[in-house]
């Protein structure tokens, strides 16, 4: 399963303006798998994304919503972009501003599917 | 949250607030606290420095025996509680940082603050001031020195 | 002073940092010394901080001394530090079940149950909200109108100073914006007593209830699960014999000033410029998750504002940390799809921030584009109120 997932990683990180992209267990905030560009850290990335998508996961509930299936955090200089893989992991990018959200969202979802084994 | 040195304060503070933390013990790596946070008796104050710098220093010894040139940081998950400690170098030599969360963090979070704060610790420190020789006595004095310092000014 | 009083105080002098205050302000609390008490709870906590039962013991000096609101806020960080703190939440159920709010009471007794099963007291009193709140009868559970029965004899679960008079409660005002409240005869401030029995008068008769029933059938146990940051309990609607005082604030204290509020009433069109005027499905919040305008209604058709304000604070608070941490800068929005729909989270101004739910099939964009609009009327909103 991590060598299906590390290749759809890899994958991803090549559509152009993704700067990293990482497999988190969602528990633990830890690194399961990474293809990240010099320069990017990423440990606080699992760490931070996984605090975030698990509050989601919390308060979309009680909205009246199912957990998130796809989340995007927009910010000035960047985003990031993540999809739950079954209930532990986390597959998580990080980009430009200016990058094909749409098509970022496609190879997530395609690494969900490697991992989860579909 | 106490600290025998007050430039500590600032680091020690932001750690905590960033990453909800319930206890936070900095200590010499031969156990002598250096600042807490979450800590409600001194008696535990020292049993946990004593214990936190013999569990770094057992594990050392078998990194070594091992080979594998030591070990980043040790964790100890529990059921609803988790520790980590953290060696860290500073300029007065190796400190230890103890950390015991609960189920409102998770430990990528506090890896990640806990390394910041050793970053930030190592890099505000102020060189050491003289100190007299030490012997047997005088070290039981500085120890309750240091943990009246950290129980006596109320946070 | 008793001997008991005389032994602790020694032992408070002769070791300042130990836990012996707790004891202390305990046995002057019950001998009705509150100043005395309060004293050695406010430097207990002064000195203990991160201890729970230091602002356990200072929460219920507080209600004993008649300020309920200061005490709600002592069991709050109570809960900040132990959640599971069965004393914080009994005391919260009792201050609830003062107010009137039954639902909320009964929660924290549910709370208070799932790490104390063994707790008599708080059995006995959640089964009788229970029945005070239909749950027995199969009706469903509201914070609506039920009158405290006058003629109902009042029960002492354990050793009680006086009963409670019985009062008819108003029904429970929703929270956003807080309204003031009629007054209404107070219950003694000693109500709350040795170890905080909660009274409530029996169920009559009349109620059709079988006490064997209501004496074994325990709610069930509702273990709370593990909350990053607890999102802060809507406060309690709380009368006094004295003038109207407005509710106690539901958050710890903001570092920032509140926002002040534009006059009138604000409906979607003005509040978020839809075309309708509609403000459904639109939740406006500021940083302490509180709602400042908008609507969200569950399926069921309750109103469930205020609650995700509260959890989406923490989660905005989340993304503006994740966006600064990761050197992304200020965030600007936070999107997220699920199977039924999706949410669109963005900054309104520097202090209040907006979410947007969108309908199944209803484009990611056009969410966006709702919400980024409805941002913006609602930032001009909360300006036209400040600059007023």
């Amino acid at each position: 399963m991590i060598d299906a997932a590390q290749d759809a990683l890899d994958r991803l990180t090549r559509v152009r303006g993704v700067r990293g992209a990482l497999l988190v267990s969602t528990e633990d905030g830890l690194v399961v798998a990474e293809a990240i560009m010099e320069g990017v850290a990423a440990k606080p990335i699992a760490a931070l994304a996984a605090s975030t998508l698990t509050r989601l996961a919390r308060a979309m509930p009680r909205a009246g919503l199912r957990a998130p299936q796809f989340v995007q955090l927009r910010a000035e200089r960047g985003m990031m972009l993540a999809a739950p893989a079954g209930d532990d992991l986390l597959v998580v990018a990080i980009a430009d501003p200016t990058v094909n959200v749409g098509l970022v969202r496609l190879e997530l979802l395609d690494v969900v599917a490697a991992v989860v084994g579909r | 949250m106490s600290t025998v040195e007050p430039w500590l304060a600032g680091p020690l503070g932001r750690f905590v607030d960033e990453s909800a933390t319930r206890i936070t013990l900095l200590m010499t790596a031969a156990g002598q606290v250096v600042a807490q946070h979450g800590f409600t008796r001194r008696v535990d104050v020292m049993a946990a420095a004593a214990l936190g710098a013999g569990i770094v220093a057992s594990t050392e010894a078998m990194a070594r025996m091992l080979g594998a040139g030591g070990f980043a940081t040790l964790a100890h998950q529990g059921r609803t509680q988790s520790l980590v400690l953290l060696p860290f170098a500073t300029p007065r030599g190796r400190w230890i940082a103890l950390v015991v969360f609960g189920r409102e963090t998770t430990i990528g979070l506090v890896q990640v603050f806990l390394e910041r704060l050793a970053a930030e610790v190592a890099a505000d420190m102020p060189p050491e001031p003289a100190r007299a020789p030490l012997t047997a006595e005088r070290f039981e004095q500085e120890l309750q020195d240091s943990l009246r310092n950290l129980f006596g000014r109320a946070s | 002073m008793s001997e008991r009083i005389r032994r602790l105080t020694h032992a408070v002098a002769e070791e300042p940092e130990g836990l012996a205050f707790l004891d202390l302000g305990d046995a002057l609390r019950r001998e009705g010394l509150l100043d005395a008490a309060w004293r050695v709870a406010t430097s207990g906590v002064k000195r203990h901080p991160a201890l729970p039962d230091a602002h356990d013991l200072l929460a219920r000096v507080q209600s004993d001394r008649g300020h309920p609101d200061l005490a709600f806020e002592s069991w709050l960080n109570v809960l900040d530090l132990d959640m599971h703190h069965v004393g914080a939440h009994r005391g919260l159920a009792f201050l609830y079940y003062q107010a009137g709010d039954f639902a909320r009471a009964a929660d924290h007794l549910d709370a208070a149950l799932a790490h104390d099963p063994s707790d008599e007291g708080a059995q006995l009193a959640r089964v009788r909200l229970r029945v005070l709140l239909g749950e027995v009868t199969g009706e469903s559970r509201t914070a609506e109108h039920v009158p405290i029965r006058p003629d109902a004899p009042t029960v002492e679960m354990g050793a009680v100073a006086t009963p409670a008079p019985a009062a008819t409660v108003t029904p429970v005002a929703e929270l956003a914006p807080p309204a003031p409240t009629p007054p209404a005869p107070e219950p003694p401030a000693a109500a709350l007593a040795d170890d905080h029995t909660i009274e409530m008068p029996l169920p009559t008769a009349g109620d059709a209830v079988d006490a064997a029933e209501l004496v074994t059938s325990v709610a069930p146990l509702v273990p709370r699960e593990p909350i990053d940051a607890p999102p802060p309990p809507p406060a309690p609607v709380v009368v006094t014999e004295a003038a109207a005082v407005a509710p106690p604030a539901a958050a710890p204290p903001a570092a920032e000033a509140s926002l002040s509020m534009p006059a009138g009433d604000a409906n979607g069109a003005q509040l978020f410029g839809t075309v309708d005027g509609s403000a459904e499905g639109l939740v406006l919040f500021d940083a302490n998750g509180l709602r400042l305008g908008g609507t969200l209604h569950a399926r069921a058709g309750e109103d469930v504002g205020d609650e995700v304000a509260a959890l989406l604070a923490g989660v905005a608070r989340e993304a503006a940390r994740t966006a600064s941490l990761l050197g992304l800068g200020a965030w600007q929005a936070l999107a997220a799809e699920s199977a039924e729909g999706t949410i669109f989270v963005v900054p309104a101004g520097e202090r209040a921030t907006l979410l947007a739910v969108g309908q199944p099939g209803q484009p990611l964009g056009r969410v966006a584009i709702t919400a980024d609009r409805a941002a913006r009327h609602a930032r001009r909103w909360l300006e036209a109120g400040e600059g007023a």
